[in-house]
């Protein structure tokens, strides 16, 4: 049986708070014109918004990475903790922009595998180096992340909204990561985030083999 | 001047209504003319992001004064409009309308505490490169039909105050955090498009 009395006044003024905050998202997500209006090909589906955002979630060696940033921004607790997920994508849009203009970059895929395994290990051996560190790591690897996506960035579509979209999708993969990372304030948790770093390194590992050419 | 804080249903009204009337008129005259301007605001990207980082960069003043910060961005679009006579090729003045956007949303990003004066010759510098890219548009001649640009610069005041009332009443350190990936955001998409136009130089 509950104690203390309820507060009619205080539940009224929360659930008319909360349909006024619905309101106001819904009135957001009716804006026409910007990406639902538009009865080209092209704004939301292929080379556009949506496209842009399968895209990142289509190999599973970006998902990987991407989650591991989160992960290991956990780990690192603040100010990485949101440094991390921010710096990433944006500089992720600069590898975008090396591929764009098809500066010739090599071994783009190895950098790929490269950061699932290190990401991986960072995660599994919760290392906490300095921030300036990991935040070169971090942008090492988001341009090996953002280089492919620049090159595979469709010249038909709306390329800007693609690229909207994949930012957009790594930005949420980060929030996935940093969700699952904040198990790691108990014990429990500390062995499952670990667990996941072992794993995330495991698979790095696998397309390392596969991009080298040992297994086919 | 401090204005009080709108209601979420005033700003769910405005955000219903403004792209309805950018939209409603189809026939010739000034009313088309307005809704194009409109139009051409809302569809795209640097003229919202301009607004966008003026409003942000309004939040971010020590004293915010949102009606100087209106007057600001209005002189600058409006001068920028006019002073596209003096331009004579249009890829310039949109290569350096997206710089300017790198460099704002690198600002924000950064979140680094500016005086107030330098935030609001930011915020007219950002009005008035955006108005500069809006009169470089062929059919724009404001002298001749100033409906568009009459457009254009009412529907980025209205986009100023409603990006400015949510985001200047939430100081907590997640919403400041929000506002620093607007502004990552901003220098993303910035940087893309200035990629695609010199890709296609």
């Amino acid at each position: 049986m509950l104690s203390g009395k309820f507060n009619y006044r205080e539940t009224a003024a929360l659930r008319l708070s909360l349909i006024k905050q619905a309101l106001f998202i819904t009135s957001i997500l009716l804006l026409p014109g910007l990406a639902w209006s538009h009865v080209e090909v092209g704004v939301v589906g292929e080379g556009g918004l949506l496209s842009g955002m399968i895209h990142p979630v289509t190999g599973l060696d970006h998902v990987v990475a991407m989650v591991a940033v989160g992960l290991w921004g956990a780990i690192l607790r603040a100010p990485a903790i949101w440094i991390l997920p921010i710096a990433f994508p944006l500089i992720m849009t600069v590898g975008a922009v090396l591929g764009i203009l098809e500066v010739p970059i090599p071994g783009i895929d190895l950098g790929i595998a490269a950061s699932s395994i290190v990401l991986g290990v960072m995660v599994a051996g919760s290392f906490r180096p300095p921030l300036w560190v990991a935040f070169l790591l971090i942008a090492f690897f988001a341009i090996c992340h953002g280089y492919p996506h620049g090159v595979a960035m469709p010249d038909f579509g709306v390329p800007l909204l693609y690229a909207a979209g994949f930012v957009i999708s790594t930005g949420l993969l980060h929030v996935s990561g940093i969700t699952l990372g904040l198990m790691y304030k108990w014990q429990a948790g500390e062995v499952v985030v670990r667990s996941l770093g072992l794993v995330i390194a495991a698979t790095g590992v696998y397309f390392l083999i596969m991009t080298l050419g040992i297994m086919k | 001047m401090r204005l009080p804080a709108p209601k979420l249903r005033h700003l769910s009204v405005l955000l219903v209504i403004v792209p309805i009337v950018v939209h409603a008129h189809q026939g010739a005259g000034w009313q088309h003319g307005l809704a194009d301007g409109a139009r051409l605001t809302v569809g795209s990207v640097q003229f919202l992001f301009s607004v966008l980082a003026a409003a942000l960069l309004t939040c971010r003043e020590a004293r915010p004064n949102y009606l100087y910060g209106a007057i600001a961005l209005v002189t600058g679009m409006v001068l920028g409009v006019f002073g596209s006579y003096l331009i004579s090729t249009e890829m310039p003045v949109v290569l350096m309308v997206r710089c300017w956007l790198i460099f704002l949303g690198l600002l924000i990003l950064s979140d680094i505490r500016l005086p107030d004066r330098v935030i609001n010759v930011l915020r007219f510098l950002s009005g008035g490169l955006a108005g500069l890219e809006f009169g470089v548009i062929p059919f724009i001649d404001p002298l001749q039909d100033p409906s568009p640009t009459t457009g254009f610069v009412v529907v980025s005041i209205a986009i100023f105050f409603a990006f400015i009332f949510p985001a200047n009443h939430y100081r907590s350190g997640w919403q400041r955090i929000s506002i620093r990936v607007a502004g990552s955001w901003i220098a993303a998409i910035a940087m893309i498009t200035a990629a695609f136009l010199l890709k296609n130089i």
